[in-house]
């Protein structure tokens, strides 16, 4: 591909869409892995500082969760999920490794929905972002509101914790099947609200 | 238990993570060959990448970018060809692999795309018969039969006619059992080069698939025809323009 170094330097990368990134990572283009970082560094931090209650931490699972991307854009299937679904992935099963060594969640930081709070800084330029953001962290806010008490606490013992089964029936002192199907109907159940209101 | 229904009951705990390193290998080796199993995991992620928006949003340091950059650049000076290696073990690889060829090139010609159109540049396409986008490849115009069209389009050409692609724009959809043919003509004969659709704004993109050079035809039209394309063009013409340089 002789012309693709000249013809590169051409290109707005902010005009390319996520696999197209992905594409270029994949032939060693550092800014397409900036671009990368510019639309998901908010959602993989945050992230990350909604599990590990750390800033510091969070920033370190970040990096991991981009150096990922670059050295191991292989590992990405298309087929399979989302790039966005492919990071925030990668930063939650980083983030439950570390609090796993940490044993944080043994005694340390534990985050429930009730911990989250609902608003948006206003750290992003763009108006429409801003009200586009905030509307869809709301429409799940309140679907996990609706979801029974049992249901939501097992979840978030799945979410934010990465806790087994095993360990969330453990924990809750409750048989292991039902644990199962707390957290199965939960799910379902979210998809339900969410989908509802798509087609609102 | 079979291993499907092994496979179905860990699906849960594979979306949160919370499965051992072997038992994340063995779903993940399962899925690749289950659509039951992937599509039901898609369920299941949709609500969890939902779930990562739960909270509030918070910036890292703007160090972080640097850190970030300074490290992607290092990597690069000590292994400067190939940052991104293919292992040959991995399906992902393989992946990668096979539609290697196929997506470097396709890369290319959505970079060409895009850069021209970044560099409002396709204007001047349009009014240019052959441009020259680099020395390795030409945008040819396709340019509309009927003059009260809007439609238009590309043909984009690797230098030795190897490769191409068709890109067009406000072509009218068509109704699901047709779709529009791209013919490479020659002697009064049409080899059809690509079938394909258009979306709602009109646009379609496809390769060309010619057993000859493309530069060995001497024009190229775009018809519509029924739904997979016909052996030879039996619809109205949209779409046409000269190869011959």
């Amino acid at each position: 591909m002789h012309f693709y170094p000249q013809v590169i330097q051409l290109v707005d990368y902010s005009n390319l869409n996520d696999e197209a990134l992905i594409l270029l990572i994949t032939r060693a283009q550092p800014k397409a892995l900036q671009e990368l970082y510019h639309r998901y560094h908010r959602l993989v931090f945050s992230l990350a500082l909604n599990l590990v209650g750390d800033r510091a931490a969070a920033e370190e699972i970040t990096l991991d969760v981009f150096l990922k991307v670059w050295h191991k854009v292989d590992t990405y299937r298309p087929e399979r999920a989302k790039v966005s679904s492919w990071l925030t992935t990668i930063a939650r099963h980083r983030a439950i490794d570390v609090l796993r060594q940490q044993r944080t969640r043994l005694n340390g930081h534990r985050v429930g929905w009730n911990d989250q709070l609902w608003h948006i800084p206003s750290t992003r330029h763009n108006p429409e972002e801003v009200t586009g953001l905030a509307l869809r962290r709301e429409r799940i806010h309140q679907a996990v509101a609706q979801l029974p008490p049992e249901q939501q606490e097992a979840l978030a013992l799945a979410f934010f914790s990465g806790y087994t089964h095993r360990e969330i029936a453990e924990k809750l002192a409750t048989p292991l099947g039902t644990i199962k199907t707390r957290l199965r109907l939960a799910l379902q159940k979210l998809r339900e609200i969410l989908d509802d209101e798509k087609l609102d | 238990m079979s291993e499907h229904d092994r496979v179905q009951a860990l699906l849960l705990e594979f979306t949160f993570g919370a499965l051992s390193e072997t038992e994340m290998m063995y779903v993940a080796s399962h899925l690749t060959g289950c659509d039951n199993c992937r599509a039901r995991l898609e369920e299941y992620q949709s609500i969890v990448d939902a779930l990562a928006l739960v909270g509030p949003e918070s910036a890292p340091s703007p160090d972080l970018e640097r850190r970030l950059m300074t490290q992607v650049q290092e990597s690069i000076a000590a292994k400067p060809v190939e940052p991104a290696g293919l292992p040959a073990s991995t399906p992902a690889a393989s992946f990668w692999r096979r539609a290697g060829s196929v997506w470097a090139w396709a890369s290319a010609i959505l970079i060409i795309i895009l850069g021209l159109i970044t560099l409002n540049l396709w204007r001047q396409v349009n009014e240019t018969p052959i441009v020259e986008s680099n020395e390795h490849m030409q945008a040819i115009p396709l340019h509309s039969t009927n003059n009260t069209s809007q439609a238009s389009g590309y043909i984009l050409v690797s230098d030795d006619g190897q490769r191409g692609a068709v890109v067009v724009d406000d072509l009218p959809p068509l109704s699901v059992d047709h779709q529009y043919q791209l013919w490479l003509n020659r002697d009064g004969q049409g080899t059809s080069g690509a079938v394909f659709s258009v979306d709602d704004e009109g646009y379609g993109l496809s390769w060309i698939s010619a057993p000859d050079s493309i530069f060995s035809y001497t024009d190229a039209g775009v018809s519509i025809e029924p739904v997979g394309g016909s052996p030879g063009p039996t619809g109205d013409k949209v779409l046409g323009c000269s190869l011959e340089k």
